[in-house]
């Protein structure tokens, strides 16, 4: 895995390419700390930090050939059946890279080439003859890639921190994206919650020539590929097992040693068994344990450890490790939390790197493509209660939602429950699906912004810009199915892939890969009768029974839990907040940076003096994580790290001379 | 005895301190769930602080949109109650 940016210079003087390039490649190090390297021609500058996982030896980058230059973060697994592929076709290779075959698959097949790939990625690929730069990103956008124009020319990088380097650049947040990614944990198709930042869509390539804003060509998106008709229960559960199999044994493919994350969950342990089949030796397995019993799962972590035999490392998490690592998490999110669980995650990696793993398998996307959620339970007992308003009983599923919450199942509690659910018995179906009441209880955030901002919520526009981004089709799904269409655009890639994923595992130089994300996997498990997935409330039904037997059965019969860790508990001791608290969330602080309401944030922090964290509900700890991350994100934004490469790590150093004449040919081509 | 207006002050003034919102933030004749001030534990809060301060009690079979649906209502369903 690796940090990669990158310059393309379409009006004057953009000062020194070199310079420049070095210092955005040099903020991208953690990404990749084994070798770095950068290509500069006369409009184009790439720059490369690299973590050496396959062909560690020629892989170097940005990789030259005759007609492209490419700088690519990522691994497509299935990169040995495309090079026979394209040896077929008459390509020679020169390395057993698959950054090599990245680029000859789309020197053979051009945008064509992006359907093929298996795999996450983000790439910059330089088009020499056409003169035209190629930015493109994996379906699911597992590996991330910004883009900001500025000063006559356009800037690339995978993390948003590599454009603080520029002169004069200032990454200011946009208040009402950063409202909006306060409602849905994301923002919406291509906007940042920064000004003037976009992020290359998921499934997406752009292509851009000049000061014109770039085409863009989505090549996936949920739902696109045509399946066979759904089987049986029983045949799909077969299908599921072989899927996955085979998404783990391409996953494995790596010249280093690959690792894995074992939450206690029956989405890591299933993953557990089928390496431990697939590999045939043992291999490093790692988990996090909270000294806090509410958060711990390591007795089924030891379970597992059990029955795969693996090399288990944990690393213990207890209040001082969240409040202390927060502030250098929220360097790598660049943009708010609502909850602490990154921040396990970064110490976790930082156990990995030292146990000298590089690669970790991981259970990601399971809850998005299963139904393991508790908006698809929400939905789905709506949707029934819906068909029947009035019923005294429909509405009794409510108490079955969430038996381990005790406001749900207290029999005097149901009828403000029932109350609750019963706002969103017109709404559950509208464009926004089982977003809505995650909507509704963020709302409240629009209190907590400075009133100058006058930030607000309109349902009308938010299901607007929203429906905008929607699938073919979608109007034809179940409402599961949009449902996971939306968790997918929004949780997944705004926050389990980026903030809990990308960065926490590269903020110490570690790849992580989802076989829950192998696209023939997504697809065929999307194209199933619902009920496979949630059978009455039985969630990610078909997993469970897929594999009951294979591991454990406390495994596959648990209760869901979701992975959290402690939030309120970390930052408020004894009626009092933590330093880190105090300083960022401090009455000069907040309106220095101008973003939240001071008398707000100090009438909420004075309520902890009254009530113990224990006793405050999700969205008083979401209002903390979101606010204190925020103001931490706009810290780093005004106090970037600096941060230099190692001279001795330079693989790479290509300085292009263009020709008058090319530039003429360059020149005429692109009018 | 408390007016109409009394209740309704003190709801308000609950609302307000236990859900960080201003009295302008919000409209007494709509849905505190439907505006976002308030969430499924929201609900059970203003529930028991409606037992405790005014001395009534909330039963099940109280628990619905014409009594809670709104601040208003709320204030009907407290009087109605004898608070």
């Amino acid at each position: 895995m690796c940090g990669i940016s990158g310059i393309l210079r379409f009006n004057g003087d953009v000062g020194d390419f070199r310079t420049r390039i070095t210092k955005m490649t040099a903020s991208l190090a953690h990404r990749g700390p084994d070798a770095w390297g950068i290509y500069t021609g006369r409009d184009i500058a790439l720059g490369h930090a690299r973590l050496s996982i396959v062909d560690i030896a020629a892989g170097h980058q940005p990789m030259d050939t005759s007609e492209f230059v490419i700088s690519y973060n990522g691994e497509v697994y299935n990169y040995i059946e495309l090079r026979e592929e394209l040896e077929k076709e008459g390509m020679v290779f020169t390395t057993r890279s698959d950054t090599e075959v990245v680029i000859k698959a789309y020197q053979a097949w051009g945008e064509n080439a992006f359907p093929k790939f298996n795999g996450q990625f983000a790439l910059l690929l330089w088009d020499k003859k056409n003169r035209r730069l190629i930015a493109a990103r994996d379906r699911y956008g597992v590996r991330p890639l910004f883009v900001t124009r500025w000063q006559g020319a356009w800037y690339f990088a995978s993390e948003m921190k590599a454009f603080d380097s520029l002169p004069g650049f200032s990454r200011d947040y946009d208040i009402q994206h950063l409202f909006e990614h306060g409602l849905l944990w994301n923002t919406i198709g291509s906007d940042t919650v920064y000004k003037g930042i976009r992020t290359v869509e998921p499934g997406t390539v752009e292509i851009y020539v000049n000061e014109a804003q770039p085409s863009v060509h989505r090549y996936y998106s949920l739902g696109c590929m045509p399946q066979d008709p759904p089987v049986s229960f029983a045949e799909a559960q077969e299908e599921l097992r072989d899927m996955l199999r085979d998404a783990v044994r391409l996953r494995l493919r790596s010249d280093v040693p690959v690792g894995m994350y074992l939450s206690g969950g029956i989405d890591s342990s299933v993953l557990a068994l089928l390496t431990s089949q697939v590999m045939k030796e043992r291999f490093k397995s790692f988990s996090v344990t909270f000294g806090d019993s509410d958060f711990d799962e390591s007795a089924y972590q030891n379970e597992m450890v059990a029955f795969i035999k693996s090399e288990h490392h944990a690393t213990r998490i207890d209040y001082d490790s969240i409040s202390d690592n927060f502030l250098e998490t929220i360097r790598h999110t660049e943009r708010p939390l609502f909850r602490t669980a990154p921040v396990p995650l970064f110490l976790l990696s930082e156990l990995v790197r030292e146990n000298n793993i590089k690669v970790v398998i991981t259970g990601e996307a399971s809850d998005e493509i299963l139904f393991g959620y508790d908006s698809y339970k929400e939905l789905k007992m709506l949707q029934f209660w819906a068909r029947s308003p009035r019923s005294a009983i429909r509405p009794l599923l409510i108490k079955r939602l969430y038996p381990h919450l005790r406001h749900y199942a207290d029999a005097k509690a149901y009828g403000l429950m029932k109350l609750y659910y019963e706002d969103f018995l017109d709404s559950h179906a509208n464009a926004l699906v089982g977003l809505n009441i995650r909507i509704r209880n963020n709302t409240a955030l629009a209190s907590a912004f400075n009133k100058e901002h006058a930030v607000k919520y309109s349902q009308d526009d938010l299901i607007g810009k929203m429906t905008a981004t929607y699938p073919a089709g979608f109007g034809d799904w179940t409402l599961l199915q949009q449902n996971q269409h939306l968790e997918m655009a929004t949780l997944l890639d705004g926050y389990l892939l980026s903030s809990q994923g990308d960065r926490m595992s590269l903020g110490h130089g570690i790849e992580g890969r989802f076989p829950y994300l192998d696209h023939r996997l997504v697809e065929r498990t999307f194209s199933w009768p619902d009920a496979y997935k949630l059978n009455g409330f039985s969630q990610k039904h078909i997993l469970r029974s897929a594999f009951r037997g294979r591991i454990p059965d406390s495994i596959t019969d648990r209760a869901k839990l979701p992975y959290q860790a402690p939030d309120l508990r970390a930052f408020i001791r004894n009626g009092e907040p933590v330093p880190l608290v105090r300083q960022h969330l401090s009455p000069e602080r907040i309106r220095e940076y101008g973003i939240f309401d001071e008398r707000y944030v100090a009438r909420f922090l004075r309520r902890f003096s009254e009530r113990p964290p224990d006793k405050v509900g999700y969205r008083d700890n979401m209002t903390l994580v979101f606010m204190l991350s925020a103001q931490i994100a706009r810290y780093w934004a005004k106090n970037p790290l600096q941060t230099s490469l190692d001279e001795r790590l330079r693989t790479v150093d290509i300085t292009q001379q263009d020709t008058e004449g090319d530039h003429g040919d360059a020149h005429r081509q692109r009018h | 005895m408390l007016t109409d207006k009394d209740i309704e002050n003190k709801l308000i003034k609950f609302i307000c301190h236990n859900f960080l919102v201003e009295p302008d933030e919000f409209n007494l004749e709509e849905s505190l769930v439907d505006q976002g001030v308030i969430d499924s534990i929201g609900l059970v809060e203003i529930s028991a602080f409606m037992e405790k301060e005014f001395g009534i009690t909330v039963s099940e079979a109280d628990m619905d949109r014409k009594n809670f649906g709104s601040v208003k209502k709320m204030v009907a369903f407290l009087v109605f109650k004898g608070a």
